[in-house]
């Protein structure tokens, strides 16, 4: 299960000092979190594995520059969002904004997620028809229900304002229901 | 389905499984790096030291680099600190370089060591631009500096191609990559205040900048074969180049051309090439970029070997030469060809008899083509419709019967 802790002003300060542990620590919290992320991404354990780790190894080299970091959540979920960006724009014929379509569009994709969730008809379904909505709906989607942010953290990592966050994730739950309902 | 159900479902997406085998070894090994990351060892030392014998509180070695408390003990010494606005021509000179191999040692993250380099190799030529006009000819003091500057800058693309993904995208490329454009932009001003006692040293370093940094591009765009992110500093890198060369061409007179081999018109060139390199910059950086060096430096090349004199001459024409104010044409250069600076003057005397114009240049590859081709009567025909040109008949009809 997911932790839903946040990190504390204290522990902030250890890991904005280097300490290891403090880092550590950090990691128990968000590895899963982050997982997560590049999982209903790529649909691809071996990449989520490559880029999870990426993540967290990035996290420290930037520490480590002198730098510190105000908000670990956004600032470890903006990392992860720049280094799956930077991954498909390697695989040039792979177009950013298909980023999230490719989720469980691609036929391995498809059969990782079921056989991911093949005990549970509903997820497999409700997955098929979230794929049926846009892009900005499926994002909201995911950083609420998938990467259990609240709208705070979506704001930080988005740049658009939890007010509008709000709205938009109203907007794609009714765009979903109406996939259903037809 | 209800709002509250599919909600519901929603939210149970979160409780997707994972693999926690792989989170519990990532764990392990990130830690195992973080553990050996020398910052923290000697962080952790330091920690020790002060809680045994002064409770002290932990100063943070983020802000104070190891290279530094060495370099302090080391600028401590009067000699050290003293050496630090040595210039070359200085006996203390070599200590400030040692400083600086003391700073480069003790820097341990590649990126930093990169960094380091490029910052030391810029203080050569700081130091080249400070140093007195007079003491520029001495061919020692320059390459002190000069080998210096090189050593260094190859030590930060010797870091550069050492980098992982994430580390290279750290990197402020463009801003290496201008500072090499300027090294050269300087050691040819330096050049110009020697007034050419040394112009072939400076010459060659001015050349070995040039290939240093076409290194450093190639460097740079081999990493890009690894991560996209390097594009639009490649982008950037190119624009550059494109603004250095229109920049050279808006100082050249409208006509400058080589005759030899090709006749060609090097402002015309460059303005051609120059329009066709910005429309494909875009889309096909990576291709272009390394075409676009290519042709500027074989460009650069052809205009460095017009002795500087012939802009003045075009400027001033006499009634013995054939320039206009707007055109100045070189045949070749015999300081490059013979690397004797007392050479200088000869283009001028070439250039005042004027052996050829492009025009005549022409007559004569026809005529030659004429005779080549057997028709000798033909070429006898062109020559006599042509009486201007006969002046400058070409030496090899000297041996051909009419």
């Amino acid at each position: 299960m997911t932790k839903t802790l946040k990190i504390k002003p204290s522990l902030l300060a250890k890991i904005n000092s280097l300490d290891p542990d403090a880092f550590s620590e950090a990691y128990d919290m968000y590895s899963e979190k982050i997982y997560k992320y590049f999982y209903f991404r790529t649909s691809s354990q071996e990449l989520t594995e490559d880029l999870t780790s990426q993540t967290f190894l990035k996290a420290w080299d930037y520490l480590r520059r002198d730098n510190n970091i105000d908000h670990f959540a956004s600032f470890i979920y903006r990392i992860a969002h720049n280094l799956l960006v930077d991954h498909y724009r390697k695989k040039k014929e792979i177009h950013d904004d298909e980023l999230m379509a490719r989720m469980p569009d691609t036929k391995q994709g498809k059969d990782i997620i079921n056989e991911m969730i093949d005990r549970d008809i509903s997820k497999k379904e409700l997955l098929s028809k979230i794929d049926e909505l846009n892009h900005d709906d499926k994002e909201i989607l995911m950083y609420r229900y998938v990467d259990d942010m609240d709208f705070k953290e979506i704001s930080k990592i988005t740049g658009k304002t939890p007010d509008a966050l709000y709205v938009k994730l109203h907007r794609a739950v009714k765009r979903l229901k109406i996939i259903y309902e037809n | 389905m209800k709002t509250n159900k599919l909600e519901k479902e929603l939210k149970s997406l979160k409780n997707l499984p994972v693999d926690h085998n792989f989170l519990a070894s990532n764990k392990e090994q990130l830690l195992k790096t973080i553990y050996n990351d020398p910052l923290v060892k000697v962080k952790k030392e330091i920690s020790k030291t002060k809680h045994a014998s002064f409770g002290m509180q932990i100063f943070s070695l983020k802000a104070v680099p190891a290279f530094l408390i060495i370099i302090a003990l080391l600028l401590s010494t009067g000699t050290a600190y003293a050496s630090q606005d040595s210039l070359p021509n200085d006996t203390l000179y070599p200590v400030k370089l040692l400083t600086e191999r003391v700073e480069q040692v003790f820097t341990f993250d590649k990126v930093k060591k990169a960094e380091v380099a490029f910052k030391h190799a810029q203080k050569r030529i700081d130091e080249l631009k400070r140093t007195k006009p007079e003491l520029l000819k001495d061919p020692k003091i320059l390459n002190r500096a000069l080998e210096n500057y090189e050593d260094k800058i190859n030590l930060g693309i010797k870091y550069i191609k050492r980098m992982n993904d994430v580390e290279t995208t750290l990197v402020p490329i463009n801003r290496y990559d201008r500072e090499l454009t300027d090294s050269r932009k300087s050691i040819k001003e330096l050049s110009e205040k020697t007034n050419y006692q040394e112009v072939n040293l400076y010459r060659d370093a001015a050349s070995d900048i040039k290939d240093t940094q076409s290194e450093f591009v190639k460097a740079i765009l081999d990493k890009a074969k690894d991560t996209s992110s390097l594009l639009p500093a490649l982008e950037e890198i190119a624009n550059d180049r494109i603004q250095v060369w229109e920049n050279e061409v808006k100082e050249l007179p409208a006509k400058t051309i080589i005759i030899e081999p090709n006749k060609i018109n090097l402002k015309e060139d460059a303005e051609e090439k120059i329009i066709i390199f910005k429309e494909r910059i875009i889309n096909e950086v990576e291709t272009i970029l390394p075409i676009l060096e290519k042709e500027l430096n074989t460009w650069s090349n052809n205009v460095d070997k017009i002795p500087t004199h012939a802009y003045t001459e075009s400027i001033k024409p006499t009634k013995t030469n054939t320039f206009t104010s707007d055109e100045v044409i070189i045949k070749s250069d015999p300081v490059i060809e013979t690397g004797n600076v007392e050479d200088i003057d000869k283009p001028r005397q070439k250039a005042n008899s004027a052996d050829i114009t492009p025009e005549q240049q022409a007559f004569k590859d026809e005529v030659l083509d004429l005779i080549k081709k057997g028709d000798t009567s033909g070429a006898l025909d062109l020559i006599n419709s042509n009486p201007g040109m006969g002046d400058e008949k070409p030496s090899e009809l000297n041996n051909i019967q009419f």
